[in-house]
């Protein structure tokens, strides 16, 4: 019973959440430069 | 006494040479200066914007109009050069012959430190070329003061008075000449009579303008006077620097050469106090007065860095129109430079007249170092100021743009909306953008200004609804825009907002008209409404305004030139 349905149902549920979390991680990670912003330009600094 | 001109002729070489390392990007390649301030382009057209008749606040009135007409004759290429140049050479020439009567070392060290002196350095990193040419016609103001009339200080007062701030610091000048020797004839009257005068090509326009006759009190503090190398912003005054923006300042100034150099600022004013007098054409009664009116420079400069003193100047630029001139206090320190430069000079002829009969053998070694100390007290001026100056060229699609929207109705706004642009083709310096120098149309662009985190309203009200306008992606855009008087988008290609404007101009219904690798011409609009203008009778009251003017002091200057013989002074036939 354990090894024939818990085992297999619990490293299913493991991956699973692994694998979800990773997806999840890399399509909403923040990139390297906000694509929908440009460098702001300024006349000068203080 | 005069300098003879063999006396003043290797000074005057010196000066020349400082000139050409100061300017040396200039005269590497071809093109024309283009980052920070500093706009030249092919020819300014000449319309009724450039003569302060805009919805703008008229900033660089009357110089835009006089640029447009010499633009009639000599390429802006040309003129950047002569113009920039120029001022230096002037600067440095007119000083030392205020100090006519001093060693030839003193005068060199004078000349040169009129060119190199963080003042000079710190207004050309940003751009203000303008600037420096009041500041250059300063000592001959002095010069043409000292003697007498008001046909002496015509082409100096007409060259500081192109722009508001130039034909302030002239008045202040000449009045401050004037006054004490008053009793001495009505010509010195005459000649603050006539530097009034030459103020109303702005203040005509200024009145008649529809912009905010207030400013943004934010910009108080962003553009306050700033420290350089601790303490207070005025210290950094004394040794001619402290203006607001970081950028510009070279970073020997936050050392011990900033320090130094307050230091000798001081001294300038001291020894001219001194000895001004006695050993410069200006008169004993004239010296105390150019005096107070430095230290006067001195003061009105950091009154935006002094904290206790900020909420008063935020409700007088606020509320009294005008005032918003001190927001940028630095800028009115030349008198200070003037006079400090002229009284080191005079220190240095003091302790060469001391040194010389005792040891003799020193002064080979005091002149060298007298003569290099300014360049010895700012050794990266260039650092700062060869990266503004460093001339590009147009790119190709200015000319399609240009004779696309040349007498066609409607205004152009320029996109995305901002001021300064990071220009691909440019250097890498912010750069305030060139369309409304280079196309002979109604040019709107944004007006607020971005100093670090510090956004500092605009004047133009038409201005302001053209960028909520322009802002708001929606299928009413071209209409709202056709509303306001705008036919055309120029998109400066330089970010991803730029694109994404350009896609949505397009989807919108937008018509590429001309399309290049930097600059990209969309008509929004082909019949839209009249975009604001000035009547026939308000451009013809100006121009005609500004053609009295120019009358005024050429008919002056040739009245001093070539002065009316009395009838005794004819001879019997």
């Amino acid at each position: 019973m354990i090894s024939n349905v818990v085992a297999p149902a619990v490293t299913g549920i493991i991956l699973a959440l692994v694998s979800l979390f990773g997806l999840v991680s890399s399509q909403t990670a923040a990139p390297d430069k906000n694509p929908a912003s440009s460098e702001i330009i300024v006349y000068g600094d203080k | 006494m005069q300098l003879r001109a063999r006396r003043a002729l290797p000074v005057d070489l010196w000066a020349l040479v400082l000139t050409l390392a100061f300017t040396w990007p200039l005269w590497q390649s071809g093109g024309y200066p283009l980052a920070r301030d500093l706009v030249f382009t092919p020819a300014i057209p000449l319309r009724p914007e450039t003569l302060g008749l805009g919805t703008a606040a008229p900033r660089a009135v009357p110089l835009d109009a006089v640029v447009a007409i010499l633009g009639f004759a000599v390429d802006g290429a040309v003129l950047a050069r002569v113009a920039i140049a120029g001022a230096l050479v002037l600067a440095g020439m007119g000083m030392h012959r205020l100090i006519p009567r001093a060693d030839w070392i003193a005068r060199a060290t004078v000349a040169g430190f009129a060119i190199w002196n963080p003042y000079v350095a710190e207004r050309l990193a940003l751009g203000q070329w303008a600037l420096l040419l009041a500041y250059a016609a300063l000592p001959w103001l002095v010069l043409g003061m000292t003697r007498g009339g008001a046909a002496a200080i015509v082409a100096p007062l007409a060259l500081a008075s192109l722009t508001p701030t130039g034909g302030l610091l002239a008045l202040a000048t000449v009045i401050a000449m004037a006054l004490p020797a008053a009793h001495e004839g009505r010509a010195r009257l005459r000649a603050v009579g006539l530097a009034i005068l030459a103020q109303l090509p702005w203040i005509v326009p200024s009145l008649l303008s529809s912009a905010a006759t207030t400013s943004d009190a934010a910009g108080l503090s962003a553009f306050a006077a700033r420290s350089e190398f601790g303490g207070s912003a005025y210290l950094s005054l004394w040794g001619f620097g402290g203006i607001w923006d970081a950028q510009s300042v070279p970073a020997s100034r936050s050392g011990w050469l900033g320090v130094l150099s307050a230091l000798v600022g001081l001294v300038g004013v001291l020894w001219f106090a001194k000895r001004g007098a006695r050993m410069s054409l200006v008169a004993v009664r004239q010296c105390p007065a150019l005096v107070v009116l430095a230290l006067g420079s001195w003061l009105v400069a950091g009154l935006g860095s002094v904290s206790f003193l900020q909420p008063l100047l935020v409700r007088l630029i606020d509320t009294v129109p005008g005032f918003g001139l001190l927001r940028d206090g630095q800028k009115w320190l030349a008198p200070l430079v003037l006079v400090g430069v002229l009284g080191w000079g005079l220190f240095i002829d003091s302790v060469l007249a001391y040194v010389r009969p005792r040891a003799a053998a020193w002064v080979p070694l005091l002149a060298a170092l007298a003569i290099m100390g300014p360049l010895v007290l700012l050794p990266d001026a260039t650092v700062v100021v060869h990266r503004t100056l460093a001339p590009v060229r147009y790119p190709a699609e200015v000319a399609a743009i240009s004779a696309a929207v040349r007498d066609s109705d409607g205004a152009v706004a320029v996109g995305p909306w901002r001021l300064y642009r990071r220009l691909g083709w440019a250097g890498p310096a912010g750069v305030y953008d060139p369309a409304s120098r280079l196309l002979d149309a109604r040019v709107v662009t944004d007006d607020r200004l971005l100093v670090g985190g510090t956004s500092i309203a605009g004047e133009d009200p038409y201005a302001a609804a053209v960028g909520q306008a322009l802002a708001a992606p929606s299928p009413h855009r071209p209409a709202d825009l056709s509303r306001l008087g705008v036919r055309w988008v120029l998109v400066h290609r330089d970010g991803n907002d730029a694109e994404l404007l350009r896609n949505e101009l397009v989807a919108e219904g937008g018509r590429v008209v001309v399309g290049g690798r930097w600059l990209e011409l969309i008509e929004v609009s082909s019949h839209p409404a009249a975009a604001p203008a000035p009547s026939s009778a308000e451009v013809a009251a100006i121009a005609g305004l500004d053609l009295a003017v120019a009358l005024l002091l050429v008919g002056t200057w040739l009245a001093g030139r070539f002065p009316r013989r009395r009838s005794a002074d004819i001879p019997d036939r």
